[in-house]
């Protein structure tokens, strides 16, 4: 069999995997989680959605711990699941480079395990991992942005990550970042709507369908928040009957008898803690009554972002600033791209060119690093940052962490 | 990287401090021996269990006055730890289940036609080598896996990345006089009404310390929400 590339994006949220098929390459997205839903059964991946259409009381079991890869007993079946749904054959790993990612700053006995599963217990030939915002410059259009000096801004399930990626290598010593992701304004928007509305808090999936359609970033937040009564809108609750999953309604015609959410400031004040994150604290009596948490100073996502085009070389900084590339789920929040870009340029020098890219040729935003790790599979460079299953018995797991490893900053 | 080797230097930010004074003070006492072959040994010696250094540092620093700069305040510790619990409350999903003895997935393309023959489908061993079996049954959090880990400044640089949003400037101002960088700007904090939402004039329950934005939002959450 001919050598294959095969590219996994490892997110928490979801796995994008696929095989390099030239111009048809495409992945396939699968849940990176293993559920079990009210009767009992437990499903992999998207398995749950074949099952039923009820998902309250449905649990959870994820492979990842605050973003850490902890359980491989969990991750196994669904990479065996997501391997069946890449090819029509059985996939032959002693015949496949593998490109995987991985989060930045793994900690490093959680790498050496993943690189154990994937040569001693897989058996792939060849590997490559690396953070994904390391893929995203070999996605994007290099006749629109510079490839060569990029701040990588990956909004994903736990958190953002600011990631300055210079001649296509992280800048660790720039990398911040900040624990907000989708999953905190997931359970931020659930203690909203179950304070002043109904306890949704059996339904994540429910939750992460109202966040996607109805929250949006404000540009102005103080004015928006004067004006909330006209920034509503009546979200149908599912009912099983018309509806499975709860839209918003666009239009009269809805039955007399559906459960309807009515929301207001909830859909701009949970986006909001990106640019004030006390508003997590806040909301909560144990961090709202503790004068500490009350006085600290937190930064924003501005101010990360800022503090980590600082941490670069000089030079590099405004051509930092002017290939800035959102990436990740969570930058799909409606208006996400203009206030940040207003932001920003209010904080900058004003001699600065500020660009912030946010739409890729129908490439989504969260599919850039595997589109990536694709491109990279097609270039040169690869051998040369590949770790052979040759090298790897020969050297150990210890030797190949060292390789693909984060660098310690001092 | 060894633990003498932890730079002692001014440059030291605020996310690499994390463990610096237990290390200091473990440093010190392997030190006193000057004998490089003694050094060796107590190292492969130490255990650094993540929970004792974390209460080893808050006891040095309520009861020491050492006075260098490096050492985080223990209001700073305070504040880090209510920090992370709001986050962790915050990062949880719904109830988390374990998964049954032995649980996989069975490959579609698995040979057998139906047969139940285990051993004739690849896929259904788990843990090929002796190292993937142990990750395959490991069942361990990740707290268990940073208690274990015996490089100090991963685990400085992986727990500090989780404060990088927290300004601790002001806290520590105190101890690093000369230091302390200039406050560009104080962005006023964006206080909300914890009833209707509308913006507090900064007025809390005396209670729980929940914002309110008037006396009738006030006596709603007096009713509803205080605990
Ligand atoms: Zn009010
Ligand atoms: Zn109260």
């Amino acid at each position: 069999m001919s050598k294959q590339h095969l590219v996994i994006d490892n997110g928490s949220y979801n796995i994008k995997a696929g095989f390099n098929t030239g111009e048809e390459s495409k992945p396939i997205k699968v849940p990176n989680i293993i559920s079990k839903t009210k009767d009992g059964h437990i499903h992999i991946g998207n398995q749950y959605e074949k099952h039923t259409n009820n998902y309250s009381q449905i649990q959870f079991k994820s492979p990842f711990e605050q973003g850490h890869l902890t359980s491989w007993e969990t991750e196994k079946p669904i990479w065996d699941y997501t391997f069946d749904l890449t090819s029509k054959k059985e996939i032959d790993p002693s015949s496949t480079h593998l490109i995987l990612t991985e989060t930045p700053f793994q900690l490093p006995q959680l790498s050496i395990n993943t690189d154990q599963i994937v040569f001693e217990e897989y058996g792939f030939n060849e590997y490559y991992r690396c953070a994904p915002a390391s893929l995203v410059p070999f996605s994007i259009d290099s006749s629109v942005i510079n490839f060569d000096f990029n701040l990588i801004i990956d909004s994903g399930h736990n958190f953002t990550w600011i990631i300055p990626v210079i001649y296509q290598n992280i800048y660790w010593a720039g990398v911040k970042k900040l624990p907000i992701g989708g999953k905190v304004l997931n359970n931020l928007l659930k203690e909203f709507v179950n304070f002043r509305h109904y306890d949704i808090s059996d339904d994540p999936i429910l939750v992460n369908t109202i966040k996607e359609s109805t929250c949006f970033m404000a540009d102005d937040f103080n004015q928006t928040l004067k004006k909330k009564l006209n920034n509503g809108c009546e979200f149908i609750l599912p009912d099983f009957k018309i509806t499975t999953t709860g839209f918003v309604k666009t239009t009269e015609t809805i039955p007399p008898d559906a459960q309807v959410l009515k929301l207001y400031d909830e859909r701009f004040i949970v986006p909001e803690t990106f640019y004030h994150p006390e508003i997590l604290f806040d909301n909560n009596s144990t961090t709202s009554s503790n004068q500490l948490v009350q006085s600290a100073p937190f930064k924003n996502l501005i101010d990360l972002i800022k503090e980590s085009i600082y941490a670069c070389p000089e030079i590099t900084r405004p051509l930092l600033s002017a290939n800035i590339c959102l990436v990740g789920g969570t930058t799909n929040i409606l208006n996400f791209q203009p206030r940040l870009l207003s932001e920003l340029q209010k904080e900058l020098p004003s001699n600065w060119k500020v660009r912030i890219f946010d739409n890729y040729n129908d490439i989504p935003k969260d599919e850039m690093q595997w589109y990536g790790g694709i491109n990279l599979s097609n270039e040169d460079v690869l051998k040369d940052i590949t770790i052979s299953k040759k090298e790897y018995f020969e050297h150990g797991s210890n030797w190949c962490q060292k390789q693909f490893g984060f660098k310690n900053i001092t | 990287m060894l633990i003498e080797e932890i730079p002692k230097g001014s440059n030291v930010n605020s996310s690499t401090i994390y463990f610096t004074s237990s290390i200091n003070l473990s440093a010190r006492s392997i030190k006193q021996n000057d004998d490089g072959e003694s050094i060796k040994k107590n190292r492969t010696k130490v255990n650094y269990n993540l929970t004792s250094l974390m209460n080893a540092q808050t006891n040095i620093n309520q009861n020491d006055s050492i006075n260098n700069g490096q050492l985080k305040s223990s209001q700073q510790i305070q504040l880090e730890r209510l920090v992370s619990k709001r986050l962790s409350e915050l990062d949880s999903t719904t109830k988390s289940f374990e998964l049954p003895k032995n649980f996989q997935y069975t490959s579609i393309h698995s040979t057998g036609g139906g047969g139940n023959d285990k051993s004739s489908s690849k896929k259904s061993r788990l843990g090929n080598t002796p190292s993937t079996k142990k990750i395959l049954a490991a069942k361990r959090n990740l707290n268990s896996y940073f208690e274990e880990e015996r490089n100090l400044i991963s685990i400085n640089t992986i727990l500090g990345l989780n404060y990088q949003f927290v300004d601790f400037t002001d806290l520590n101002k105190n101890k690093n006089k000369n230091k302390r960088r200039k406050i560009e700007r104080i962005r006023p904090k964006l206080r909300l009404c914890c009833i209707c939402g509308n913006k507090s004039n900064y007025t809390r329950c005396s209670l729980c310390g929940l914002y309110y934005c008037s006396v009738k939002c006030n006596n709603l959450h007096r009713e509803s929400r205080c605990t």
